[in-house]
């Protein structure tokens, strides 16, 4: 114990000795691990943020999609409404916890006579497509038993109403029906377009009162482990199909994740870690190159310790020790750089651009982690050369000359 | 008795690149004894500091024996080897040798780094008190490169002292000073070595320094021959 305690008491004080040159040697480092931490950050927030847009757009991983045509191929209208039942009973039959029927339809907006998008969806489905409400909630199981239908608004539907917050439109006209409005789905910039989101029953009720509302056929989204993503989608289809004669149903994987081999992000990770290696390395070299330099200088002062028991293994764990102590300082402080950047607002601004509404999370620890990690790798290899070289020098002829 | 340091048929030898080997000891038969005064003279290149690389043991013989408290050194791993050397040999130096960028007080308690756990944690009052020891109270916190020469010396050998080592390794301790200040240095290191009862080896070209020793010595082709009692009488 006591040992080691001297060891990198020895470490702490040799730092302080030399600090100048501890201090301009560190500085590569600090600037090295600094780019590190800010690559690993960056390629973590860009993965979490792609990913979650293109689960916003296809569902997590694994999501199936079932399509339910219920027209016949003369025109003939099917029902939707039995076609929506078979989804629920099979839903319900296969006990799928993040399910929903999903079915668009474009209904008018009273007051400002514009046409809004109507998407048809389970109270599920703002979990599995990431869809965040700004003000009061999405819809809600107990939105089924209401009179006056449930709606979840977005941005742009407000402004068509003059805009406002959500207390200023606690009900709108869709569709000549009376919907109590719930919600609002704020996704930033590109979100101008109206939509709306309601329960598959009420919207099923608005349509069949008001003849020229046209809806796409029904489809079933199921949010499954991936591994029962095939049986599943193959049991749901044998299922629908049987229920609906003469219906056409077919379905598929629609994450992300169903392409195998595709990964977006993987050319970008590459550059950031390639360049942050590359300043890594140029880093520890310039370290490596001060460090044998001043070790020479230094054969004199071990020689002095070596004369006063200190053993070579002593000698090699201090000198290299030296070095880790010093790198994990220099990384800590790179992190610590890189983390009050992460926090300035310029930089948040920059980061969230385009995503407007977005909150960045905060520093991704992994980030932070594999920065001292690699600070302290880093240290050791670079160490390692220098205290080879101290650990060789002959005690007496070092003293005396 | 057993002595404390006892060299036997010690010889040492360098090879060279395209040469024969070079014999720098030849056959060295000592002993030193607890407390005991010597002193080693010899010309520069005579092989004064290869003999002080094996009694300080950080150098082994080629052929010989070389045995600290009647064990064999030999045998030792080269850990127990430098473990032994912190506990037991104090250096003294001809250029100080202290570790700028260090106090006084921190150069002092470098040797106690080395040592057993309970020294370790009381370094700060052990080198405190030995620099009060050696005149040195009112310099503690001073820089190395601050002290005077006499002063650095002095500092040195409360280091040397630190540890309570039985033989002190000096190594031309005269050889930076002036006269007057070799002169007191020299006391001094006599008087804390007497009074820590350890034995005394200085290497000197200095026949003035040697003449204080009981024994002195001379190194010369590789041999060790005792002064003749007319020459070391004439020293003093």
């Amino acid at each position: 114990m006591t040992d080691v305690v001297a060891a990198i008491q020895d470490a702490w004080t040799e730092l302080r000795i030399h600090r100048g040159r501890v201090l301009m040697s560190l500085i590569g480092v600090t600037v090295a691990i600094a780019a590190l931490t800010a690559s690993v950050a960056v390629g973590d927030l860009a993965r979490s943020t792609l990913v979650s847009s293109m689960e916003a757009n296809g569902g997590r991983a694994a999501t199936i999609s079932l399509w339910v045509e219920t027209s016949s191929a003369d025109g003939t209208p099917g029902d939707p409404v039995a076609a929506l039942d078979a989804i629920e009973t099979a839903v319900d039959r296969y006990r799928i916890d993040y399910a929903s029927a999903r079915m668009s339809t474009g209904l008018t907006l009273g007051g400002a006579g514009a046409s809004v998008q109507i998407e048809a969806v389970e109270p599920d489905f703002a979990v599995m497509r990431h869809l965040g409400v700004a003000d009061g909630r999405f819809l809600n199981e107990s939105d089924r038993a209401r009179l006056a239908p449930a709606v979840v608004v977005n941005r742009g539907t407000l402004e068509l109403l003059g805009g406002g917050g959500l207390d200023a439109h606690r009900t709108i006209e869709l569709g000549g029906t009376t919907a109590v409005v719930v919600g609002l789905v704020d996704r930033g910039l590109g979100d101008e377009w109206p939509q709306a989101w309601m329960l598959p029953r009420d919207v099923l009720r608005i349509a069949r009162d008001d003849p020229s509302a046209m809806h796409s056929s029904l489809s079933l989204e199921a949010w499954v482990p991936a591994e029962a993503a095939d049986e599943g989608l193959r049991m749901l289809r044998q299922d629908l199909r049987g229920a609906l004669p003469g219906a056409m149903v077919d379905g598929n994987r629609s994450d992300w994740q169903a392409f195998e081999g595709y990964d977006p992000l993987l050319p970008l990770q590459l550059t950031l870690v390639g360049t942050a290696v590359v300043i890594l390395l140029l880093g520890a070299l310039g370290l490596v190159t001060v460090a044998v330099v001043s070790i020479r200088q230094r054969v004199r002062e071990l020689g002095i310790r070596r004369a006063f028991g200190a053993s070579r293994t002593r000698i090699f764990v201090a000198v290299m020790l030296e070095s880790v102590v010093g790198t994990v300082v220099a990384g800590t402080i790179g992190i610590a750089l890189c983390i009050f950047a992460y926090r300035l607002p310029v930089v948040q601004d920059a980061l969230t651009q385009g995503i407007g509404g977005m909150v960045l999370p905060g520093f991704p620890m992994s980030a932070a982690v594999t920065g001292l990690i690699v600070a302290a790798a880093v240290g050791a290899l670079a160490g390692s050369v220098p205290a080879t070289i101290a650990v060789r020098s002959k005690v007496i002829e070092a003293i005396r000359f | 008795m057993v002595p404390l340091l006892r060299l036997r048929g010690v010889t040492r030898q360098f090879a060279t690149i395209d040469g024969p080997a070079l014999q720098i000891l030849r056959g060295i038969d000592l002993d030193v004894a607890p407390g005991d005064r010597v002193s080693i003279v010899g010309r520069s290149g005579s092989g004064k500091s290869t003999l002080l690389n094996i009694l300080g043991l950080v150098d082994q013989p080629t052929t010989g024996a070389v045995e600290l408290d009647g064990e064999p050194v030999a045998l030792m791993g080269a850990r127990a080897r430098d473990r032994l050397r912190g506990a037991s040999v104090g250096f003294v130096f001809q250029q100080f040798n202290l570790i700028e960028g260090l106090t006084a007080a921190e150069n002092v308690a470098v040797p106690l780094h080395y040592g057993a756990g309970r020294r370790y944690w009381q370094r700060a009052h052990l080198a405190r008190e030995m620099l009060h020891r050696v005149g040195l109270g009112h310099r503690l916190d001073t820089r190395a490169t601050n002290l005077s020469g006499g002063e650095q010396q002095r500092v040195a050998i409360a280091r040397a002292l630190v540890r309570r080592p039985r033989l002190i390794l000096a190594d031309e301790p005269t050889g930076a000073l002036d006269i007057e200040t070799g002169s007191r240095t020299m006391d001094l290191l006599d008087e804390v070595a007497t009074e820590a009862g350890a034995a005394l080896v200085t290497i000197t070209h200095d026949l003035a320094v040697a003449a204080r020793a009981r024994r002195v010595l001379r190194l010369a082709d590789g041999r060790l021959r005792a002064l003749e009692p007319s020459a070391a009488g004439a020293l003093s």
